[in-house]
């Protein structure tokens, strides 16, 4: 059975009603992966949102130089949603999702979820958790960037 | 005793403890040596350009530079690190090894942890990037079922009270103990005989004989879901 609590404490659909809640469970399925497997690729089409259930994933980005070369710019765990992009256009993923751990995922088709939010007029509940999200990860890339200059300038 | 043949491992973890775990795997069951050993994902790349390791132990927890206090994300290099010596390295074996379950600062030994899945298989592990998780093993108490509780409590009762009996005066709560003690260790041993007969093995992964297995992490492939 699906974990709708999941859903629920999840920022993105935390404004959502309970019948809102059971309507995006409809569209979604469990999945599991094992440590090593790619969720999804940077810059392919964002088909799924992705709720982590159980496991750790790491996001990343690809490097300008050098190419071929990706770094790890966020970490997800579980309770987090990742693949936020299947919202925003034009619906391709900007990062790339690798899975350090054996990985449980809710995953919330993007074409049905999309549809969803234009009948139902979801979109604005959708659109606040997914700011307080995106507020939140950025916050967290602050911190390490400013921690990081700053430590870079006690050592030199 | 190194050898012609030793295999020679690159160790990246900043954390000591992790290290010597690390270190302990590779000669006690590789029979390997370590030439190399980095703090951070920067110097473990530098190094494996260096020494061309026929392995490399990372730890996922690798910062680039240094671990900053409370910026869990300045902790978390590992798999660049490990990616980037698999692509650069020709026929090096990368194991990636998520440690968040092990402490920063407490001692780190076999008996206490164990890696899932078993990283060294044999001499058919092939080069690439494989995923492994530190773990704590459970602790015997853990691993008790319902019949070994009563069988603990069972055998705790009479030897306490036969002592008890033997006093004469406190024989009266004497007896009763022994009755419970033999009680448990009755029920106990219907406990063990039932479930031998209705355990279930299962391996962790399907395909796999146990834990004894080795997988490999690729990138951009085709999602892996089962």
């Amino acid at each position: 059975m699906l974990n709708k609590n999941l859903i629920k404490q999840c920022h993105i659909f935390a404004e959502l009603s309970a019948g809102e809640i059971d309507r995006v469970a409809g569209i979604a399925e469990e999945k599991e992966y094992q440590a090593g497997a790619v969720l999804f690729v940077e810059k392919d089409p964002a088909d799924e949102l992705l709720i982590i259930q159980e496991g750790k994933v790491a996001l990343q980005m690809a490097c300008v130089t050098p190419p071929g070369r990706a770094v790890t710019i966020d970490l997800a765990s579980s309770g987090e949603a990742i693949g936020w992009t299947v919202l925003i256009e034009p619906h391709v993923y900007d990062l790339t999702a690798v899975c350090l751990q054996k990985t449980r995922v809710l995953a919330i088709n993007g074409i049905q979820l999309r549809a969803l939010l234009r009948e139902d007029g979801l979109s604005g509940k959708l659109m606040g958790g997914l700011v307080q999200a995106v507020i939140s990860r950025l916050n967290d890339t602050r911190r390490l960037l400013i921690s990081e200059r700053l430590w870079r300038q006690r050592i030199e | 005793m190194m050898t012609n043949n030793s295999v020679r491992a690159l160790l990246a973890s900043d954390r000591p403890a992790i290290r010597r775990y690390f270190q302990k795997l590779v000669e006690d069951q590789l029979e390997g040596v370590i030439v190399g050993e980095s703090e951070n994902a920067h110097t473990a790349v530098s190094l494996a350009r260096q020494l061309r390791p026929d392995l490399v132990i990372v730890d996922c927890c690798l910062p680039y530079y240094a671990r900053l206090v409370d910026i869990t994300l300045s902790a978390n290099a590992g798999l660049d690190a490990a990616q980037a010596i698999r692509d650069e390295i020709p026929d090096v074996r990368v194991i990636l090894v998520d440690t968040a379950k092990a402490g920063t600062d407490e001692p780190v030994s076999a008996e206490d942890y164990r890696l899932s899945p078993a990283i060294f298989t044999g001499p058919e592990e092939k080069p690439g990037l494989s995923f492994a998780s530190l773990q704590r093993r459970p602790s015997p108490l853990h691993k008790m079922g319902f019949s070994d509780i009563c069988l603990a409590i069972g055998g705790g009762g009479l030897v306490l009270g036969l002592a008890l009996t033997t006093t004469m005066v406190l024989a009266f709560i004497g007896l009763p103990l022994v009755l419970i003690g033999v009680l448990g260790i009755f029920a106990g041993c219907l406990g063990k005989v039932f479930s031998a007969s209705s355990v279930e093995l299962k391996p962790e992964i399907p395909g796999a004989e146990g834990n004894i297995f080795a997988y490999e992490g690729r990138l951009k492939e085709p999602r892996d879901a089962k």
